[in-house]
C-alpha cells in the first residue's frame, strides 16, 4: 500500500482525524492523505434501527480508490451495523481497498462515564488498525493482545494491545 | 483427546433467502477465518450438502418452500453429526422449542449481538471438535478391536463355529487339524475368547520352530544354572499360561523327550523347571494344532500313542480353502476392508474377472496366502477395483496334472531337484524333504541318484 486515504464522514473531530493520520503513518510506511470529499451515505441509513449499514458505506468508499496501491479508511460518528448484527465497531473488505470505523460506541460518555479523549484516540486507532488489517487479508487472531483479536465490546478493545502479533505483522509485510 | 481444528478447517453453511443476511453473516465468519458456503434455499443447501461435508449449519427458520426446521429434519439423514443453529427474526418460544426438540444445537434471534454470536460459534466449534474426536476414537477402537479374521459362510465353517462354541464352554483338550494357513491359531483364539479362561492369557508356542532342548526350557522354564547361559531362573510357557490357555502349534514336530515330559504334564497338571526339582501346580487348558497326519506319525513311531490320545480328545478339522470356495469371496472382501482401513485407501472391490480368478485358484497357502495376495493387490492397484493384473498369482497356473507320471517318478524328480538346489547337502535336503538323513541316503541309493561330479 503506497497511499492510505482517510475520509471522515459527517461530523468527526478534525483533531482526532489528524492524530489518527499521524499514528497510522508511523504504523504503515505509506503516504497518508486526509480527503475533504463529502460522502453522501443517506441510503445506508436504516430508519427502524437508527443505524447505518456499514457494508453500504464500504461500497461507496471503494469508488474513491484509484488503483491497487491505495486503500481508504472511512471514519464516522454514526452507529454502524450489518443486517445480521445489532452493531459493529467497523467493517472492512477482506483483502480489499476499503475499511470503515465508527466512533459512536468508543466514547466513554456512551457508557455514562467521564469524557476521555486520550482513551477515545487509543480505541479509534486500534479499531482503524484492526479494520485495515482485514484489508490486508488478516482474519481474527487468537492472541488476546494482538490488534487482530476480535472485539465485541469496548472492554475487549481496551484489553488488547496496540500492535500486531508477529504472525499478523508478517501477513501485512507480505503485501 | 480433542482434535483441535483451525478455523479454516471448519465449514459453515449459511442458508437464508435474504442475500444481505447471507452476505453479512458470511463476511463476519470469514473475518474469523472460517470457510463459508451460502445457499438461498433449503433445496440448494441439500445439493451443497451432497457435494461436501459441512461442520456447522446456520439456517433461517422462515424461507419460501422448505423452511429451516424441515431442512434440519432432512439433514439428519445426510449428516446426523452436523451442528445446526436456527435463526429467526421473530421471537417465538414455540418455534424455539420445536427447533431444539428436532435436534438444533441452538436458536438465535436476528439481528444478533456480536458477543452472543461469538460465544455461540465458539461453543458450536468446540462441540464439533468433540464430535470429531469422538468419531476419530470410535474409528480407532473399531480398528483395534477389529474382529479377527475368522470369517466363513461355507457349511463347513458354520459347523466349525458351532463346534467352537460348544467346546469353549468346557475345559476339554482340543486338537485342531488342517493345512498350513487355514487359520488354526484363530480357531484356538476363538475357543479361548469364548471360554471362561478368556480373562487370563492365551500363550502360543510354535513347537516346530524350536530345537528340542530349547523347546523344553521354553515350555517348562529353567532354574538358574540349569545349563550354560541359564543366568537367571525363567518361567516357562505353561507357568505363563496359568489360569488361561496354552496353544501348542505344530505339535507333530516335537521330539521324543519333550513328548514324554508333555505327557507327564498333561496327566499331572504339574511342571518341573529344567534343572529344578520342585513340581509346580499349573492350571491350563491345552489346545494343540498340526498340519501333519498324527495317526500316521503314531504308526511310524514318531509320536507316542499315549500322547496322541491325550491330545486327541476333541478334534476340529479345518478344511483347506480350495474345499470351501464359498468362503473365498467373503474372506477377500473382509481383507480388502481391513487393508483399506489400515492403509487409508478406498478400493471399492474386485472386478468380475478378479473374482473368477480367485475362485478358480487353488490357494495352496490357504487363508494366509489369500490375505497376502489381497494386501499386495491393494498396494499395486491403480483403479477403483482390483483386477487380475494386480494379483501376485496366476489363476491359469493350475496344479500340474501328473496323470501320466508315476508316483515313483514324481518322488525321484522331487528329491533330485531338492538335492541340486541344496548343492547335495544331505542334512539340509533331508530337512526340507521332512525326512531324516538315513532315509534320504537310502532313497538316493535305491533311486540310483548321483552327484553331478560322480556321474
Amino acid at each position: 500500500m503506497k497511499t492510505l486515504k482517510i475520509l471522515s464522514i459527517g461530523d468527526v473531530s478534525s483533531s482526532l482525524v489528524e492524530m489518527l493520520a499521524e499514528a497510522l503513518s508511523s504504523s504503515f510506511s505509506s503516504d497518508i492523505k486526509i480527503c475533504d470529499t463529502r460522502l453522501e451515505i443517506e441510503d445506508a441509513f436504516e430508519p427502524h434501527r437508527n443505524q447505518y449499514i456499514s457494508t453500504k458505506i464500504l461500497a461507496k468508499l471503494k469508488d474513491h480508490v484509484k488503483n491497487d496501491d491505495e486503500k481508504i479508511l472511512g471514519i464516522v460518528e454514526y452507529d454502524l451495523c450489518i443486517p445480521i448484527l445489532t452493531f459493529v465497531f467497523g467493517e472492512a473488505i477482506m483483502n480489499g481497498p476499503a475499511a470503515v470505523i465508527s466512533l459512536s460506541r468508543l466514547h466513554q460518555e456512551v457508557y455514562g462515564l467521564k469524557k476521555d479523549d486520550a482513551l477515545l484516540f487509543q480505541r479509534s486507532l486500534k479499531e482503524a488498525l484492526h479494520e485495515l488489517g482485514h484489508t490486508f487479508g488478516l482474519t481474527h487472531c487468537h492472541q488476546w493482545d494482538c490488534l487482530m483479536h476480535a472485539s465485541n465490546t469496548v472492554e475487549d478493545i481496551d484489553m488488547k494491545g496496540n500492535t500486531f502479533c508477529t504472525s499478523c505483522l508478517a501477513g501485512i509485510s507480505k503485501e | 483427546m480433542v482434535i483441535y481444528m483451525e478455523e479454516k478447517d471448519i465449514n459453515i453453511l449459511i442458508v437464508d433467502d435474504e442475500p444481505v443476511i447471507r452476505d453479512s453473516l458470511a463476511t463476519w465468519f470469514e473475518d474469523d477465518g472460517y470457510t463459508v458456503g451460502k445457499a438461498e434455499s433449503a433445496k440448494e443447501a441439500l445439493v451443497m450438502m451432497n457435494r461436501q461435508r459441512w461442520d456447522i449449519g446456520v439456517f433461517d427458520i422462515k424461507m419460501p418452500g422448505m423452511d429451516g426446521l424441515e431442512l434440519q429434519r432432512k439433514i439428519k439423514d445426510i449428516d446426523p453429526e452436523m451442528t445446526v443453529i436456527i435463526m429467526t427474526a421473530y421471537a417465538s418460544v414455540q418455534t424455539a422449542v420445536e427447533a431444539l426438540k428436532e435436534g438444533a444445537y441452538d436458536y438465535i434471534l436476528k439481528p444478533f449481538d456480536p458477543d452472543q454470536l461469538s460465544v455461540l460459534m465458539r461453543n458450536a466449534v468446540e462441540r464439533r471438535e468433540l464430535i470429531n474426536a469422538n468419531l476419530h476414537l470410535r474409528k480407532q477402537i473399531t480398528e483395534e478391536a477389529e474382529p479377527d479374521d475368522f470369517v466363513g459362510q461355507s457349511p463347513e465353517m458354520i459347523d466349525i463355529s458351532k463346534l467352537i462354541s460348544k467346546v469353549a464352554k468346557t475345559d476339554s483338550t482340543v486338537l485342531i487339524l488342517g493345512e498350513s494357513g487355514t487359520g488354526k491359531e484363530l480357531i484356538a483364539r476363538s475357543i479361548h475368547d469364548q471360554s471362561k479362561r478368556r480373562f487370563m492369557p492365551m500363550v502360543t508356542v510354535n513347537c516346530g520352530a524350536l530345537p528340542e532342548g530349547v523347546l523344553e526350557s521354553e515350555l517348562f522354564g529353567h532354574e538358574k544354572g540349569a545349563f550354560t547361559g541359564a543366568l537367571y531362573r525363567r518361567k516357562g510357557r505353561f507357568e505363563m499360561a496359568d489360569g488361561g490357555t496354552i496353544f501348542l502349534d505344530e505339535i507333530g514336530d516335537i521330539g521324543p523327550k519333550t513328548q514324554s515330559d508333555l505327557l507327564r504334564v498333561l496327566e499331572e497338571k504339574k511342571i518341573t523347571r529344567v534343572g529344578g526339582t520342585k513340581a509346580i501346580d499349573v492350571d491350563f487348558r491345552i489346545i494343540s494344532a498340526t498340519n501333519k497326519d498324527l495317526e500316521e506319525s503314531v504308526k511310524k513311531g514318531e509320536l507316542r500313542e499315549d500322547l496322541f490320545y491325550r491330545l486327541n480328545i476333541f478334534t476340529i478339522n479345518v478344511p483347506p480353502l480350495r474345499e470351501r470356495t464359498a468362503d473365498i469371496l467373503p474372506l477377500a472382501n473382509h481383507f480388502l476392508d481391513k487393508f483399506n482401513r489400515r492403509m487409508g485407501l478406498h478400493i471399492q472391490g474386485f472386478t468380475k474377472a478378479a473374482e473368477k480368478a480367485m475362485l478358480s485358484y487353488s490357494w495352496p497357502g490357504n487363508i494366509r496366502e489369500l490375505e497376502n495376495a489381497i494386501e499386495r493387490s491393494i498396494v499395486v492397484c491403480e483403479k477403483s477395483r482390483i483386477d487380475t493384473d494386480d494379483f501376485p498369482f496366476n489363476s491359469s497356473e493350475k496344479p500340474q496334472l501328473t496323470e501320466k507320471v508315476s508316483l515313483a517318478e514324481v518322488e525321484y524328480n522331487h528329491i533330485k531337484n531338492i538335492l541340486i538346489n541344496h548343492n547335495w547337502n544331505i542334512s539340509e535336503s533331508a530337512r526340507v524333504l521332512g525326512i531324516d538323513r538315513v532315509t534320504l541316503y537310502n532313497k538316493i541309493k535305491k533311486m540310483g541318484l548321483k552327484r553331478p561330479d560322480q556321474e
